[in-house]
């Protein structure tokens, strides 16, 4: 043993050496394997969500932050304004205006764009990084690595943090990841330091996404499952006790978070947990102090009755409203019909669909199935951590089966249970260094425990079986069952007799056939990136037959056509998709964008596009509506154009004026929803139908208009636009505008006006005549 | 005396050519008529109009150099339609492009009668008005010239646009106007008496268009853009023979008809010579300040005020009012308050003004003042400004209602310090010393270990 | 809705046969009417064409809810069946001594000619006859939408008479005590497991199998199965096919197959990774380790078979 030492240390350094630069590469790769968007395309943000984020970005950026802070935009939402420092969650603005300024102080002038484009790519290397010190406080370095490496290039995250793609989740994967880490470190050590850190993070998180009810629900359930494995100790109780006081005071300074973990259900169970754990507490140390049977079981009846009666009285507090119910967003996760039902406008979201199987294996191909098998192994071996890391996977599972979009909560845990999985594989059958480096691992181990009290357990330092560690391991935990420990004792008894009969070549097989697949692995990432997410929806690409590519840049055309050509004040009406991009790109007041704070507003718009030309202009004219812009994809068959989102716009609506909007009007008399000479009159007459499809068969000759969306020919007879003049189409007919039209000078209503200017004379008083003559017959 | 007299001479000539009606929209006056004879018959008329400075060119409606509108631009400020009877006039110039030439701002002063051409009752039905069927005429026989019953003489305006009454009745002899109640602009001036009616002496089976007062005699219509029209179903209203008439009504006689004072008025306020109403300023700032401000604050109070000038024959006066109202508009009126009219300083102006609180409800709106009168022109003044809510730093800082809560806190920070002091520094072993350490932010435990001590 | 296609063929050519067959006097038509409800147990009238006619073709001062139905059980109408009870509660929650509102059912045998005047094509269908002199159009309540809910029909209701009235459903007891028993239960129950079954709860292993499934269920999209119900397997041109090509549906039997597959590969990680230790024999280690990388690959490859099948660009495949 003595002799070996040395080189043990050197061996020793080497590793971390390689473990360092192993993770360096990761990381850059995980930063570069973003950017084909940018290669593929340009340097632009992409979709919807984005542009505010970019806007807001810029605003901090000039005006500063206090005036950030307290920001009141009065181009968005028109009339009503919209007070943005008090609705949306700062973090990745401030992020990346903290870069912004760090950069300029260092004289490295770069346009704040660029860094909003790069930044999902950069946060995207440090949450590999992230994942690797979680893993590793889990499992082995080796595991970390491995975590790391699947989590870098895994499809599931690359989708909302390629480079352009400037959303909150860009950054709070990582923040979740940092935050889980220091929540393990924490709940091993007992620190109230890494507590501390662990609320620092948690900050952080509240700030950028309101993903964080998900750490703020998780980590109260680890500490509750704890309590019922009876598990408690010193370590839980300051770790919890310090994240959850300090990690809530600085939630309550998110402006939009503010009150809400005193008020809403959502963090009802953090506070729960945290006075059940002050109770435990106590109980235990009175447990310590009098050493009475009967008194404890008097405490544990107690701590039951009082566990009961917590959740009566929240019961009971939600009842009578003191505590808000659940939003509809989170309700709709566990009632899975309750969306369609009451909140159309979060059910018409795609991202909001359940997922089917193909998703999943879109986003995280072989690491699926490899995903139990790292659960499994987190039961093996059921520490504090692992406990965490189960139910963090169990219900990452549930909410990404329930919404598409909560895969990417599940993306990192799927890749840290893989990567645990790929080490104990490799352990036996990359099994060389395996002896040595687990020594050194336990003469590590051997350090920690002379100083701390709590042992870290990795999972090779069984193997070889040395009473030396288990013996403390009793003392300091004794509420382990004695099973695990006997389990683990025959298993690496077995161990240390078997290992060596694994020979050469079966260890070669399994190896290469194993690098076969993750080669598969890193080719299925490849392509689903370059195909499927690092297209800036806001530029659509095709191929030609030659297999060129050909570039569908409408929006932006359409876009700056408005910028160069409307007036400064100039308020454009849009659904709510592509409030952002204008507000962003065309920097003109909108009526209502994709933050959907106002439901009546949305339902208004609604109802204008869903109207006939009459209502609508009062409506319009009510708004002060200057333009109106329309998608239509029906040139080109672009499928996700305005008539086929209308029938949403329609029951959201419908929801708000039951009287003034009715789905089935929107029907023919088939029930179907047509476009083509079958169509509803309703839909006829709706200014969406008109705007959509003006003057569109002229694009054809002898009346062959094909609707190449709806697959159908379009309704045939020539449709009348009087409220409005098309003043631009772009390219392919994908963007419409129109302009609204100022009352009749003369004070003609805007139908009859538009009938003199086309110069068909109208019969005159005629009419009444007649009229009065048939009544004077009879 | 010579001279003297040449110097008048001269002082008259060049009156009369630098002569500058008080129009404010211009003087020149295109007259089209049927044929250009007619002309005599309305001497007196376009003498009238000449005398107050306009220059008036004549056309006949088949006159091949009529032009209205040339390069987008209209050749004259106002039009005078004497040519009822001509179905399709020159040029195109029609419906569409006299309704052109009212956009861009021209006045019209229209007149129908008996047999009525399809231009003119299309541009009649534009207006929102039509004229009876061919050879109808408007009949009273209570109020009626006493020489023929189809000459009607009226001594009472509907609702007058100028103040002055009248003192010799009205001539009218022509058809009748249904006013269709659809314009929001149009209003009728002077209507028939309660006996009227519209009747044809050839076909008898008929039954009238419109009987009574809902006879439109003559109708107004002031545009959008403040384009002034009148719409009379008489040209003989207009004709020397009418002016020069005698009036004889129930055993009451004039010696001359009211027909030129009244066609003077209308024609003043049709060709823009009075009744106009201009904004000179309008202007809103905090109570206290002189700028308009970027946005205001909820509850800040402001000052609003407005500086009007209305024209009349020449000259701009001070416009008197009490109806005159501020609206504060998102989506509906928050505020909706009258201006009141301050003494007045300027002999050209008045000024009206209102001190305000805006209303506690942060949005975009609208402050707009919308004055429509019959009669005066249209005044629309809006501005549109932000209403922000309270910034982070203008909310009251240590209310009287937290003390309580203040209270709670430094005690809680006092108690903190002094047992966690307790805690660190005193005798104990080293072991629980970690131990209250780590778990220092609850008293409880610190108190317990203390306990444990002793 | 079960569309009853065969309804065409059925009806008579002499539909409009019976219109105001019998003109009864007010005071009559009242007194029979009263008669009818008093046949029915329930607050409503049962109808057939005549009463009908004297129901709803003649002048009158009330609202008629009528409930057009066909309970006969060829027409195997599911819908029929469960409404019924909701339409009684509705018709039952309103006082049958107040005259401003009629309950009536019409079933389909009875009412043939009604059914064809009406264009009534599918059942059941609830009908709404404001009060007026003779005939009126009916406005038709929308089931496919509202639901069978007794809840949205009596909203329905209120909105069409404008007639306030709450909704009473018949308040059994028994569910109370039902409710009641079960708590009970439950608490005993826990109680006694986890006294005698201690083991199994405390034990790790029954956790395991309990998450691990639950997260296979999850991970093979069973989830998405039971939200929308999609159908066990379809048929393209003839034969049975198992996957539907697209992304974003699939059907029931996928996921089953998905998950079979998924947990093969699982095992052999598994196998590989863990189990492989504790075996003793060399030999038996290698074929074993042979056998499970096999069906590790074949598995795998299967898996990108099917993708392929589900969305056709995507490139790569293993074996086949």
């Amino acid at each position: 043993m003595a002799v070996s030492a040395v080189n043990l240390q050197s061996l020793k350094k080497s590793k971390d050496l390689l473990c360092i630069v192993i993770l360096a590469l990761i990381a850059i790769l995980a930063f570069i394997s973003r950017l084909l968007s940018v290669v593929r395309f340009e340097s632009v943000i992409h979709e919807f969500d984005p542009w505010f984020n970019y806007r807001a970005t810029q605003y901090l950026v000039n005006e500063g932050f206090y005036k950030f802070l307290t920001w009141f935009d009065q181009v968005s939402w028109y009339p009503l304004g919209r007070v943005v420092g008090g609705t949306l969650y700062p973090g990745i603005m401030i992020t990346s205006g903290i870069i912004y300024k760090v950069l300029h102080f260092f004289n490295f002038n770069i346009d704040i764009r660029h860094i909003c484009v790069f930044l999902g790519p950069v946060f995207a290397g440090l949450t590999s990084i992230a994942t690797y010190l979680l893993t590793s406080e889990v499992c082995t370095k080796s595991a970390g690595l491995f975590a790391a490496a699947f989590v870098a290039i895994a499809p599931g995250y690359i989708s909302r943090s390629v480079a352009g793609s400037y959303d909150n989740e860009a950054i709070s994967i990582f923040l979740l990841m940092i935050t889980f880490y220091f929540w393990v470190k924490s709940v091993k050590t007992g620190s109230s330091f890494l507590a501390a850190c662990t609320a620092l993070f948690y900050f952080y998180m509240v700030s950028a996404w309101g993903g964080y009810i998900f750490i703020i629900n998780l980590i109260p359930l680890h500490v509750f499952v704890l309590l019922l494995m009876g598990r408690y100790s010193k370590r839980l109780y300051v770790a919890y006790s310090t994240f959850y006081v300090l990690g809530t005071i600085g939630s309550m300074q998110i402006p939009f978070v503010g009150f809400q973990p005193a008020t809403t259900a959502e963090h009802m169970a953090a506070l729960g947990t945290f006075g059940l754990l002050q109770i435990v507490a106590f109980a235990s140390f009175c447990r310590d102090q009098l050493p009475s049977e009967s008194f404890k079981t008097l405490l544990k009846r107690a701590l039951i009755v009082i566990f009961i009666i917590g959740i009566t009285g929240f019961i009971v507090l939600q009842r009578l409203h003191i505590i808000d119910p659940w939003t509809g967003r989170l309700y709709s996760l566990f009632d899975t019909g309750y969306a369609k039902k009451h909140i159309p406008i979060i059910a018409s979201v795609s991202e909001h669909q359940p997922t089917a199987w193909p998703s999943f294996f879109f986003d995280l191909h072989i690491l699926v199935p490899m995903f139990p098998v790292g659960v499994y192994f987190a039961f093996k071996k059921l520490t504090d951590e692992n406990v965490f890391i189960i139910l963090y996977s169990f219900t990452a599972a549930y909410f990404a089966g329930v919404m598409v979009r909560l895969m990417l909560t599940l993306t990192p845990i799927v890749c840290v249970t893989a990567g645990i999985c790929m080490s104990y594989l490799f352990d036996n059958f990359l099994g060389y260094k395996k002896s040595k480096a687990t020594v050194v691992k336990v003469e590590e181990t051997e350090e920690v425990l002379s100083g701390n009290e709590s042992t870290p357990e990795s999972p090779v330092s069984p193997k070889i079986n040395s009473p030396k560690i288990n013996s403390p391991k009793m003392t300091n935990s004794p509420k382990i069952h004695n099973k695990l420990k006997k389990s683990e004792h025959n298993s690496q008894k077995q161990d240390n007799s078997e290992s060596p009969s694994i020979t050469f070549e079966i260890k070669l097989i399994v190896t290469l056939s194993l690098l076969l697949v993750f080669c598969m692995y890193v080719w299925h990432c490849t392509w689903v990136t370059s195909n499927a997410y690092s297209s800036p929806s806001i530029v659509l690409a095709s191929r030609n037959r030659d297999g060129s590519q050909h570039i569908i840049d409408d929006f932006r055309e359409a876009y700056y056509w408005l910028r160069q050509n409307s007036a400064e004040d100039a308020k454009i009406m849009s659904w709510w998709d592509y409030g952002y991009q204008l507000a962003g790109m065309t920097n003109r007041t909108t009526l209502v964008d994709n933050n959907t704070w106002n439901n009546t507003h949305i339902a208004t718009v609604g109802r204008m596009l869903a109207s006939n030309e009459e209502n609508a202009y009062e409506l319009l004219r009510k708004h002060d509506v200057d333009y109106a812009l329309v998608m239509f994809g029906g040139a080109i068959g672009y499928s996700g154009d305005d008539i086929n989102k209308f029938l949403w716009m329609i029951r959201i609506s419908e929801n708000v004026y039951p009287e003034q909007v009715k789905e089935e009007n929107f029907y023919n008399s088939r029930g179907e929803y047509r476009v083509d000479d079958s169509v509803s009159p309703t839909l006829r007459d709706s200014i969406m139908f008109k705007m959509s499809f003006y003057r569109f068969k002229d694009l054809y000759p002898n009346n062959q208009a094909f609707d190449r969306v709806r697959g159908t020919t379009v309704y045939s007879k020539p449709i009348q636009l009087t409220i409005m003049d098309e003043v631009y189409s772009s390219e392919n007919l994908l963007v419409r505008i129109y302009k609204i039209k100022k009352p009749d000078n003369i004070g003609r209503s805007l139908q009859s006006a538009a009938v003199f200017n086309s110069g068909r004379r109208r019969k005159r008083n005629r009419k009444s005549r007649k009229y009065k003559q048939q009544k004077i017959d009879d | 005396m010579k001279t003297l007299f040449l110097f008048t001479l001269i002082i008259q000539f060049t009156s009369f050519i630098f002569a500058k009606s008080n129009s404010l929209s211009g003087n020149r006056i295109l007259v089209v008529l049927d044929n250009i004879e007619d002309k005599s018959n309305y001497s007196i008329f376009f003498k009238s109009l000449e005398d107050r400075g306009f220059d008036l060119s004549y056309s006949s409606a088949s006159d091949d150099k009529l032009e209205l509108i040339k390069f987008e631009e209209s050749l004259y400020d106002h039009l005078v339609l004497l040519a009822p009877e001509t179905n399709y006039y020159e040029n195109d110039v029609g419906p569409k492009q006299i309704i052109e030439f009212i956009d861009k701002g021209g006045n019209v002063l229209l007149a129908a009668n008996e047999n009525t051409g399809s231009t003119t009752q299309d541009l009649l039905y534009e207006f929102g008005s039509v004229v009876d069927e061919a050879k109808f005429n408007v009949i009273d026989n209570f109020v009626h010239n006493s020489t023929t019953s189809s000459v009607l003489a009226l001594d009472k305006l509907e609702i007058p646009i100028s103040s002055d009454e009248l003192e010799a009745p009205i001539l009218y002899s022509g058809t009748a106007i249904k006013f269709k109640g659809k314009n929001p602009y149009s209003k009728p001036l002077l209507v028939a008496g309660p006996a009227a009616y519209s009747w044809d002496n050839s076909a008898v089976n008929k039954d009238p268009l419109v009987t009574g007062s809902n006879i439109v005699l003559v109708n107004t219509l002031q545009a959008v853009n403040n384009a002034r029209i009148i719409i009379t179903g008489s040209t003989k209203m207009f004709t020397d023979e009418f002016i020069e008439s005698p009036v004889k009504i129930n055993d009451k006689t004039y010696e001359k008809s009211g027909n030129l004072d009244f066609i003077t008025n209308i024609s003043k306020w049709t060709f823009q010579e009075k009744k106009v109403l201009k904004v000179i300023s309008s202007k809103h700032h905090k109570v206290g300040e002189t700028e308009r401000p970027e946005y205001y604050t909820i509850k800040n109070n402001m000052h609003y005020e407005i500086e009007l000038s209305e024209y009349n024959d020449g000259i701009w006066q001070p416009f008197n009012a009490t109806d005159i109202q501020l609206e504060l508009i998102m989506l509906d009126p928050y505020i909706r308050t009258t201006l009141k009219q301050q003494p007045i300083t300027n002999p050209t102006s008045s000024t009206f003004s209102i001190d305000l609180i805006i209303p506690d409800h942060c949005g975009v709106f609208t402050f707009k003042v919308d004055y429509r009168r019959y009669g005066l022109s249209w005044i629309l003044e809006k501005d549109v400004i932000a209403i922000h809510p309270l910034h982070y730093n203008e909310f009251p800082r240590f209310l009287g209602e937290g003390l309580p809560y203040y209270f709670g806190a430094f005690s809680m920070l006092g108690g903190f310090i002094i047992i966690s002091i307790l805690a660190l520094y005193h005798e104990d072993d080293t072991k629980k010393n970690t131990d209250t350490v780590t778990s220092s932010k609850k008293e409880k435990e610190v108190a317990a270990t203390e306990k444990k001590k002793n | 809705m079960k569309i009853i296609n065969s309804l065409k063929y059925f009806i008579p050519l002499f539909s409009l046969f019976c219109w105001n067959v019998f003109a009864l006097s007010k005071k009559e038509k009242s007194e029979k009417i009263e008669e009818l409800l008093a046949k029915s147990s329930d607050n409503f009238i049962n109808l057939n064409e005549k009463y009908y006619d004297l129901l709803i073709n003649t002048p009158r001062d009330y609202h008629t809810i009528l409930l057009a139905t066909a309970t006969n059980p060829q027409f195997k109408c599911e819908p029929c069946r469960e409404l019924l009870p909701e339409f009684l509660n509705v018709a039952n929650s309103w006082d049958p001594n107040d005259k401003r509102v009629y309950f009536a059912i019409l079933d389909y045998q009875n009412g043939k000619n009604v059914f064809k005047q009406l264009k009534i094509q599918n059942v059941p269908n609830i009908l709404h006859f404001r009060p007026s002199d003779g005939v009126v159009k009916p406005d038709f309540y929308d089931l496919p939408r509202n639901g069978l809910g007794a809840e949205e029909l009596i909203q329905f209701v209120i909105k069409k008479t404008g007639v306030e009235f709450e909704l009473q459903r018949p308040t059994d007891y028994t569910q109370y005590i039902y409710y009641g028993f079960i708590v009970v239960a439950l608490i005993i129950s826990i109680k006694i497991v986890i006294q005698y079954f201690k083991e199994i709860i405390v034990n790790k292993r029954s956790w395991m199998i309990l998450t691990v499934s639950i997260i296979f269920l999850m991970i093979s999209g069973f989830m998405w199965v039971h939200i929308r119900h999609p159908p066990n397997s379809g048929v393209s041109h003839g034969n049975v096919e198992f996957f539907i090509s697209g992304f974003q549906q699939q059907y029931a039997v996928e996921s089953q197959i998905i998950l079979i597959i998924y947990i093969l590969i699982a095992f052999s990680f598994l196998y590989l990774s863990d189990k492989v230790q504790k075996v003793k024999n060399a030999h038996l280690l290698r074929i074993t380790v042979y056998v499970v990388l096999a069906i590790l690959l074949v598995c795998f490859s299967l898996i990108l078979r099917i993708f392929f099948i589900k969305s056709q660009a995507y490139p790569f495949k293993l074996l086949f």
